[in-house]
């Protein structure tokens, strides 16, 4: 460890040290990684069933910040999948809860939250100061609105959904690697936002490997899913990665050229 | 001379169209465009397809043993 890195490594607490202890002895994990968490923002775009997963385990991984996104109000069908909510929150606005809920198991951590949907408008907005994206709304007009303000101010992208016992992730490094415009260039207009089945087992094992994601990118621990598709299914048990590229045609991303990351 | 033969796997909301994936012989030339039509699925210009692993367009050539995904976009969250 350099000089640089020491000095970082010490601004953690001694609180921080026994909290975070057994992942500090994680193969190759060390206290600069957790730094680099202390001191990040995620912005998180969607707290149902994977996103609010997502955020829970990058609390109690002992990230910095929070930024939760997401309009309307709890239903008692959200229950089956969404962790962050409880029964006493129905008809009220759930990211109110997400942050609740977030703050009980992880005080520390500061959760700024949002009752909006990403539109074009307002997306640059919320990641301006955020260190990754994770993309988990149920709809494809807020994906591509986050997918595409991330690509434009460079900010990486944890890319995840599912559908019945199906799901994909893949991460997005803007001029590296394949946009999520590159892979689906139409949303499907068939897709009902309100109507896929789920599982919430399902939803939160992808959140959990979103969260784990997001950790990788934002710390350099580790190889992320980058120019790469892992897809699974639940029902038997399958597990698939992929090669997938750029489009140099994109209109989102096609003329963006970076230099190769440390994280490639 | 054997039947060439790819497996096809589906994703997501395709894959109820099947109950396991299907196994298809395949014609001179056939591409995975023409394997979709002969499928009847309904082809749709966001699909994502995957060729023995690798990214594939819809004009890719199908041989002997590949395996075909074919990834529709999703997006439950």
């Amino acid at each position: 460890m350099n000089q640089e890195n020491t000095k970082m490594a010490n601004q953690l607490s001694t609180e921080d040290l026994e909290r975070f202890k057994r992942q500090l002895t994680l193969s190759g994990y060390t206290k600069e990684h957790q730094f680099r968490l202390k001191n990040s923002t995620a912005l998180i775009a969607g707290v149902g069933g994977v996103g609010g997963t997502t955020a829970l385990y990058l609390a109690i991984a002992g990230i910095g910040r929070l930024k939760l996104v997401h309009s309307g109000v709890l239903t008692s069908s959200n229950l089956n999948r969404q962790i962050l909510m409880t029964e006493d929150w129905i008809g009220k606005t759930r990211v109110d809860c997400a942050k609740a809920a977030i703050q009980r198991i992880a005080s520390g951590v500061q959760v700024d939250i949002y009752n909006e949907r990403m539109t074009p408008e307002n997306s640059a907005g919320f990641i301006r100061d955020a260190d990754v994206a994770v993309s988990a709304r149920p709809n494809f007009p807020e994906r591509c609105a986050l997918n595409n303000a991330c690509v434009k101010h460079g900010i990486p992208v944890i890319e995840g959904a599912m559908f019945d016992m199906d799901a994909y992730m893949f991460s997005i490094k803007p001029g590296l690697t394949p946009c999520f415009h590159c892979l689906f260039k139409d949303a499907d207009s068939r897709w009902q936002e309100l109507g896929f089945p789920v599982l919430g087992a399902l939803s939160g094992t992808l959140g959990c490997m979103m969260a784990v994601e997001a950790i990788k990118v934002i710390t350099g621990y580790g190889k992320p899913l980058f120019s790469k598709m892992l897809l699974f299914n639940l029902a038997n048990m399958e597990f698939n990665t992929i090669a997938i590229n750029r489009d140099p045609d994109c209109p989102v991303c096609g003329t963006l050229r970076v230099s190769t990351g440390e994280n490639k | 001379m054997s039947t060439a033969i790819i497996t096809i796997k589906l994703f997501g909301p395709l894959r109820a169209k099947f109950e396991s994936d299907p196994t298809l012989p395949i014609r001179e030339n056939e591409t995975i465009q023409t394997v979709i039509e002969r499928l009847s699925i309904e082809a749709h210009p966001a699909y994502l397809y995957s060729l023995n692993g690798r990214h594939a367009k819809a004009s890719s050539q199908l041989h002997d043993g590949d395996v075909l995904l074919i990834i529709p976009p999703i997006s439950g969250g």
